[in-house]
């Protein structure tokens, strides 16, 4: 596979699949090869693997208060009764 | 000898699921509320980052959802998996919601030829919080609140999906209701979106070249 002789919309998915870790190790090779000579693709990635991280950081920061468990259990109880 | 304790594990707990769901079809709240544990901090991140800005509305979603699917639970027949049934019942409350209040078309983001590693159209810029704002996190957490707010919520979904619940892109389109290749061409959309909202809340600085 030759990144060169792929049209735009599937080099993009490609891109997309790499950062996502979702290709085949062979094709995934390829992107790295690629990615260590092409500083535009490079750059890319490397905005794109930022954005993800700032975003997965939010996973960790947020859980639901008591305050709403507790309503949601008032409001359940008064739903289960006839 | 670990591994096959582990699987008995998720057999224990399937089980204890289709029980759950069983006591809950018949009106049990207190084995309903069992039934959700596992599934509460995801609904209500989903509804936090998806209503972004209205906090009441996140909150009223979460309710919701957990509402809706206690009344609907017997028409919920097991073809997906229960977190599948409630990301989707979250995922039409805040669209509804989102809609019915600000009045927002689906509006497409556009196609950006430049970002197919043709040609570096795009300014490159190095971004990340400094560790001063790594440090401040309520102050981190609100500009990237403010960029979540600003993509249309269509493409927010599927990034709080895809990027902040960790769902891959098969699941995401189950709940969503797309296909993969719409679920996969919104969620790089978005994050370039987003990519350029916190170059500019972070203050960016050229690279050094």
């Amino acid at each position: 596979m030759k990144l060169e002789d792929l049209s735009c919309r599937r080099r993009v998915a490609l891109l997309l699949d790499y950062l996502d870790r979702a290709l085949p190790p062979a094709e995934s090779r390829v992107l790295a090869r690629h990615r260590r000579s092409c500083r535009s693709c490079a750059e890319l990635l490397a905005s794109l693997e930022r954005t993800v991280r700032v975003l997965r950081a939010l996973k960790r920061r947020s859980k639901a208060p008591d305050s709403a468990r507790k309503a949601l259990r008032a409001a359940l109880t008064r739903a289960s009764r006839p | 000898m670990r591994r096959r304790s582990k699987g008995f594990n998720i057999i224990d707990e399937m089980a204890t699921e289709r029980e759950l769901i069983e006591l809950s079809r018949s009106g049990d709240a207190e084995a309903f509320t069992r039934l959700i544990a596992r599934y509460e901090d995801r609904i209500f991140r989903l509804a936090k980052h998806v209503c972004v800005g209205l906090s009441s509305e996140a909150d009223d979603v979460y309710q919701e959802t957990f509402l809706t699917a206690f009344k609907k639970l017997r028409s919920f027949r097991g073809d997906s998996e229960l977190g599948t049934w409630l990301y989707r019942i979250a995922s039409n409350l805040c669209l509804m919601r989102r809609r019915k209040k600000k009045a927002e078309p689906f509006v497409p983001l556009l196609d950006r030829p430049h970002e197919h590693g043709d040609a570096p159209a795009h300014q490159f810029r190095d971004w990340s919080p400094t560790p001063e704002e790594a440090a401040n996190k309520k102050e981190l957490l609100g500009k990237v609140a403010g960029a979540l707010a600003k993509l249309p919520v269509e493409y927010r979904l599927v990034v709080t999906l895809r990027d902040i619940e960790g769902l891959s892109a098969e699941e995401t389109a189950k709940i969503l209701k797309l296909s993969v290749p719409a679920v996969k061409s919104r969620l790089h959309r978005g994050r370039l979106f987003l990519r350029d909202e916190f170059e500019r809340a972070f203050g960016a600085k050229e690279l050094a070249r």
